[in-house]
């Protein structure tokens, strides 16, 4: 008996020793993890996933940054069109870049500086005028606001040259170019701070538990989808405001594009699930077992039909987005419940069959 | 064996046995729960929990219980931190218990979201120890009214302690033998199957054959431990056993200091001579460290007087049977033994509609993943508006929130209030999906039952039925 005593003691005392490293860990999200080997999936998702989505977006805003100078420098149509088309593509590689906001992301509040919408076009007029370059709230920069500069401040392309060349437009270039550079410089930060040590250590925070990268980037990979779904399309079509349609909410108001970088948006992350040229989260969903749906259909096959779906139905919705959702309720609300079939999916089946904790919050359980 | 008379019962509920195993229960049992609320608030669960929310799920007819603001919040959890401290130190032992139950059991009757099994039983094991002497010796409060030291206590104070432990194992065992859990091994499976990273058994771990072990095994143990741990022979085995499971369930779920809690206060079981050996080990080794300060701890004649000289010559004589407190504990564990079951009352599938789920040790038994968003129509314009969870809960509560019926409910009506204090009056519909152990979703909540018209406690035939 007296060494069953020892021994209980012994355990307990390891026990303890164990649990309050444990517990080290866990109150620490940030990545410690950097004695872990790698898992080849984590580091896959970095380098050929998020890596290159950031890089492609910052060369296509140096690209707009480039347009930009050359219309400043000879304020023509020609230029303008040349600016409004480097923001077009600026912001569709924006789209791929978008459902990683968590990490370098979040604590930059990327996603939030770079693309809230609607953009406050009041407020930015104001301090155009006022001659005001700081950028401070966010409805007043980012995408949306070069969207206003470029494509709304005048109702064709040569009132907004006219502007641009009278007498306020050095002011309008100023802010435009403050907003450019804004843009650029935090992707360039979050972009820097992956390829350093948050990139180094994301790869070893390994496992599925809340707070390990895969979870992190599962999350938010969600979270994303269904700001496509209730922010792109549900607000401006009405859904949430007793069918009263809000059509300043869609996300490029002035370019009408918001069709385009919704449906862009939506393959993105069609092509992170695929994630064709290596073993991504498709493979994992392919391993699950439990989930049967109609006709024996697996849940990585219902996923990709839903994908495949909500695609179709968003390439149905034509631009203007703004006037469709006036026009033509029906084919926007379908494609409302097509992004919304997959959220159930991704948010119920996906995370269960995976045993990723959504809602990420460090809590017991029982 | 035979049937006994109720006076042999009592007589042999009431017998004096020596302390030692009850003192080593207060002051574990005290120590883990300051450790536990020291860490709810540094984790910062406290604002997470209490202040963010601007709803709570209550429980019925408990709406009065709220954490009100920052000041009374947190002096609440000071006061749970000193009382368990009180506790442990065995100092003004009646208090403290009695502070610390109703602390720890306001805070967690706040909010459905918070509701842990293992919570529960740390209110259940508050409570029998108010009614227990286990400050007699061994206690600042033997130290500061001598008058009252004994160095032994009624049996059944040690006992009641051993049973409730017993019931939670018994019934949480119980809960197991259900087809998925047996035959599927679900959703341990799923558990498991994200453990590939686990260092060195990773591998293992991921294995179906280990979801099947670990499932059977569990069940087994839940549902024989106590009886072994009630067996002399037994018991050194059957304690191993139950270090090495919950130390699995520490490192593989993420559970708290539950496992801690079951690993120190299952020491009771063991015999008063043990506890006695372990105290005086304890003590000596102190000695040598702290030995001013146990002085005070532990009586000063300990070293050199035998227990059976204390046995027979206790300070404080034993009040005579107390017919009161034993039909209360009588009444408590026929309580206690009856809760768990009553979900057997209803036809509803219990994991599914979780009528009768919590306060009955269903531990670790189901995983369910949701999806939930709300449809007010608006009754003069008959127009639809979706309400997003997210304006109205936080996400630690929209988890618990999505398939839970009764939260549901409870969300609804919140929502419908909040509509019509703008002057709108709306009926409330539920778009939900729920994924039981990794099965494929199923819509959950009729979507076509106006909410808002429920009663709070309506039968649950407004969920979906599962079949």
């Amino acid at each position: 008996m007296g060494s069953n005593f020892k021994i209980s003691l012994f355990l307990i005392a390891v026990a303890c020793f164990s649990s309050c490293r444990d517990e080290d860990e866990k109150c620490d999200p940030a990545p410690n993890f950097c004695t872990n080997s790698a898992d080849s999936r984590l580091t896959d998702i970095r380098d050929i996933t998020i890596l290159p989505a950031y890089e492609e977006v910052l060369t296509k805003v140096a690209e707009l940054n480039t347009a930009f100078s050359a219309f400043s420098a000879n304020t023509s149509e020609s230029n303008l069109e040349n600016v409004q088309s480097s923001l077009k593509t600026a912001w569709m590689s924006w789209q791929k870049a978008s459902p990683f906001n968590f990490g370098p992301a979040l604590d930059n509040e990327l996603k939030s500086n770079v693309n809230s919408f609607p953009v406050d076009s009041f407020t930015v007029l104001q301090r155009v005028m006022n001659e005001d370059y700081t950028l401070i709230a966010n409805p007043t920069k980012g995408f949306p606001a070069v969207d206003l500069l470029v494509n709304g401040i005048a109702g064709n392309n040569t009132d907004i040259t006219a502007l641009y060349s009278g007498a306020d437009g050095s002011k309008f270039k100023t802010y435009l170019e403050a907003v450019i550079n804004d843009v650029s410089d935090r992707i360039m930060t979050v972009k820097s701070e992956w390829e350093g040590q948050y990139g180094e250590c994301f790869p070893k925070n390994t496992g599925f538990a809340t707070g390990s990268s895969f979870s992190l980037f599962i999350n938010d990979y969600i979270k994303d989808w269904e700001e496509i779904k209730r922010g792109r399309i549900a607000l401006p079509l009405g859904l949430l405001t007793f069918l009263t349609p809000l059509q300043d909410r869609v996300e490029c108001y002035y370019g009408e594009y918001s069709q385009e970088l919704a449906l862009e948006h939506t393959l993105s992350h069609y092509n992170i699930y695929l994630s064709d040229s290596y073993s991504g989260i498709q493979e994992l969903v392919q391993d699950v077992t439990e989930f049967i749906g109609e006709d024996g259909q697996t849940l990585d096959e219902a996923i990709v039909a839903q994908f495949e779906l909500a695609i179709l139905k968003l390439s149905e919705v034509p631009d203007p987005l703004s006037e469709t959702i006036l026009d033509d309720f029906d084919t926007v609300n379908e494609a409302y419940l097509a992004l919304q079939d997959m959220v159930v999916l991704l948010k119920t089946d996906m995370t269960s069959g995976l045993n990723i904790i959504i809602n990420y919050s460090d809590v017991d359980g029982d | 064996m035979g049937i006994k008379s109720p006076e042999h019962i009592i007589k042999k509920l009431t017998a004096e046995v020596a302390i030692f195993p009850l003192a080593t229960f207060r002051v574990l049992f005290g120590a883990l729960m300051v450790f536990s609320t020291i860490r709810f608030w540094y984790n910062g669960w406290i604002d997470d929990f209490y202040l963010t929310p601007t709803y709570f799920f209550s429980y019925f007819g408990q709406e009065w219980i709220l954490p009100y603001n920052e000041m009374f919040i947190y002096s609440l959890f000071i006061i749970m931190a000193l009382s368990a401290a009180g506790i442990m130190l065995g100092l003004f032992f009646r208090a403290s218990s009695l502070l610390f139950f109703l602390s720890f059991t306001y805070v967690e009757l706040i909010d459905k979201t918070t509701y842990l099994n293992h919570y529960y039983f740390v209110s259940v094991m508050a409570f029998l120890l108010i009614l227990t002497p286990a400050h007699r010796a061994l206690s600042l409060d033997s130290k500061l009214f001598p008058r009252f030291k004994s160095w032994v206590v009624p049996r059944w104070s040690i006992l009641a302690l051993q049973c409730q432990i017993a019931i939670l194992y018994f019934y949480a065992g119980i809960a197991k033998l259900n087809y998925d859990w047996l035959v599927n091994a679900q959703p341990m499976g799923l558990w498991l199957k994200s453990k590939a990273d686990f260092p060195i058994l990773g591998q293992l771990l991921v294995m179906e054959e280990t979801a099947f072990i670990f499932s059977w095994a569990g069940m087994l143990f839940d549902i024989c431990i106590a009886f072994l741990l009630f067996s002399k022979k037994l018991r050194p085995l059957a304690y191993l056993a139950v270090v090495v499971f919950h130390l699995l369930t520490h490192f593989l779920f993420p559970i708290g200091v539950f496992p801690w809690v079951m690993i120190g206060v299952t020491l009771i079981f063991f015999s008063a001579d043990w506890h006695e050996r372990g105290w005086r080990r304890v003590y000596g080794f102190c000695k040598i460290i702290w030995s001013s300060l146990i002085r005070v701890y532990t009586s000063d004649s300990m070293g050199n007087q035998t227990v059976n000289d204390k046995r027979t010559t206790p300070n404080y004589k034993l009040s005579t049977i107390n017919y009161g407190l034993l039909s209360l504990l009588a009444l408590h564990f026929t309580i206690q033994l009856l809760v768990p079951l009553r979900h057997h009352l209803s036809d509803e599938n219990l994991y599914w509609t979780e009528n009768g789920y919590r306060f009955s040790w269903r531990v670790m038994l189901m995983e369910k993943t949701g999806y939930l968003e709300f449809r007010v129509r608006n009754i003069s314009t008959q127009k639809q508006n979706l309400v997003s969870i997210d304006e109205y809960f936080t996400a630690f509560q929209q988890r618990q929130l999505v398939t839970q019926p009764d939260m549901i409910l409870q969300a609804a009506k919140v929502i419908a209030r909040d509509y019509e204090s703008q002057g709108i009056q709306v009926e409330v519909y539920a778009d939900s999906f729920v994924s039981l152990n990794g099965k494929k979703h199923r819509p959950f909540v009729n979507p076509t039952v106006n909410l808002a018209s429920l009663k709070i406690d309506q039968k649950r035939d407004w969920i979906v039925k599962y079949d």
